[in-house]
């Protein structure tokens, strides 16, 4: 398993020992199904093979929740005057005239539809570690000047 | 064997519904959700094979299964969330039947329809899915699953390979009609974009465009 760090607010991490628990059920009800014998012939049960495939599925998925959980980092808020852009921040901006408004948190939590962007991604990186008042130029062919109007925390 | 027909004849309403994304910006005759699932899926195997941190058969399964919901459940973007008014309850019947105006919905407006769009998706795929063996059914409804809560890799993988599948399909659109913003589409490629692969891909649809 990889040592990738994983950045998740406290809601984040609530939400992945959720979901955690949830596969650790399944794979309980599971075992606890009446498993069909293996059958020592040249045609194996394709219930047997159906049990078994279902069961390596739950392993590997519980294997990578674990590893998340074994890799992640809590987001600290910072105090609410920090006015430079780190996880967790939530920052106005106005890009081509248009305002928007962004949350910078971690892969495992970016959510497009409210706003949540990865740190790692290419606006994510260039907006992380500046401040209110800065701007931010994402180059390429297509120039875009990000300017920073406003840093807050919750 | 029934069963298995049942679940091929009411797949092959995906085939016959277009994309409203498209509709939205009066793009005539847009993809259909089969077609998109097909594009998504090359996507998905030729970049997933170059990864070792993902299982491309797994995210190939969950490009399949990404959007079958739509069979039954509406087609809704982002756009409809604009119709939604603060403090009246959301009329579900009527969601996605119109074509909404372009504008930008506030967080509360998104998440409110969020929460329906997630109810009517899951529906519609449990209707889809009915006619299957339970084996079967389990599968398709986790690999929706992982797709949706994005909690393996290959779920995260497979959503962001949606998105650039997408900007791909909008950018052929803007070559061809005109009428997509490309550059704001571009810009928002690289908000809500992270994957390494994904984002050299970007760039090379970036520099393609004239």
């Amino acid at each position: 398993m990889s040592n990738k760090k994983y950045y998740l607010t406290k809601e984040g991490l609530e939400r992945i020992k959720k979901e955690y628990e949830e596969l650790k059920t399944k794979r309980r009800e599971k075992l606890k199904e009446d498993a069909p014998e293996a059958t020592h012939t040249e045609d194996p049960d394709p219930e047997y093979l159906t049990f078994r495939k279902d069961l390596a599925v739950l392993e590997e998925k519980i294997a990578k929740v674990e590893d998340v959980l074994r890799n992640v980092e809590i987001i600290k808020s910072p105090s609410k005057k920090c006015k430079d852009i780190r996880l967790g921040a939530e920052v106005v901006i106005e890009a081509n005239g248009q305002e928007d408004k962004f949350i910078l948190v971690g892969t495992m939590e970016a959510d497009p539809i409210f706003g949540k962007i990865s740190d790692e991604s290419p606006v994510g990186r260039a907006l992380l570690g500046k401040k209110e008042g800065e701007e931010v130029k994402v180059s390429s062919k297509i120039e875009v000047i990000y300017k920073i109007k406003k840093v807050s925390y919750q | 064997m029934n069963n298995i027909l049942d679940f091929l004849i009411n797949l092959n309403l995906l085939k016959g519904k277009r994309r409203r994304g498209w509709h939205i910006h009066d793009i005539e005759n847009g993809e259909t959700t089969a077609e998109h699932i097909f594009h998504l899926i090359f996507l998905v195997w030729i970049i997933g094979e170059k990864r070792d941190d993902i299982d491309t058969e797994r995210a190939i399964k969950i490009a399949m299964v990404h959007d079958i919901c739509e069979a039954y459940a509406p087609d809704l973007t982002s756009y409809d969330a604009l119709s939604i008014k603060e403090g009246e309850e959301i009329n579900r019947e009527e969601l996605g039947k119109n074509i909404p105006e372009k504008g930008r919905p506030t967080t509360e407006q998104r998440k409110r329809l969020q929460e329906v769009k997630e109810k009517l998706e899951e529906e519609g795929l449990i209707k889809l899915i009915k006619p299957l063996q339970n084996s079967f059914k389990d599968e398709i409804f986790d690999l929706w699953q992982e797709y949706e809560k994005g909690i393996t890799a290959e779920g995260r993988f497979v959503k962001q390979a949606d998105k650039l599948i997408n900007l791909l399909q909008g950018m052929e659109y803007y070559k061809k009609y005109g009428k997509i913003e490309h550059e704001l589409w571009i810009r928002r490629g690289k908000e809500v974009i992270d994957d390494p692969s994904l984002l050299e891909l970007l760039g090379e649809i970036e520099k393609k465009i004239e």
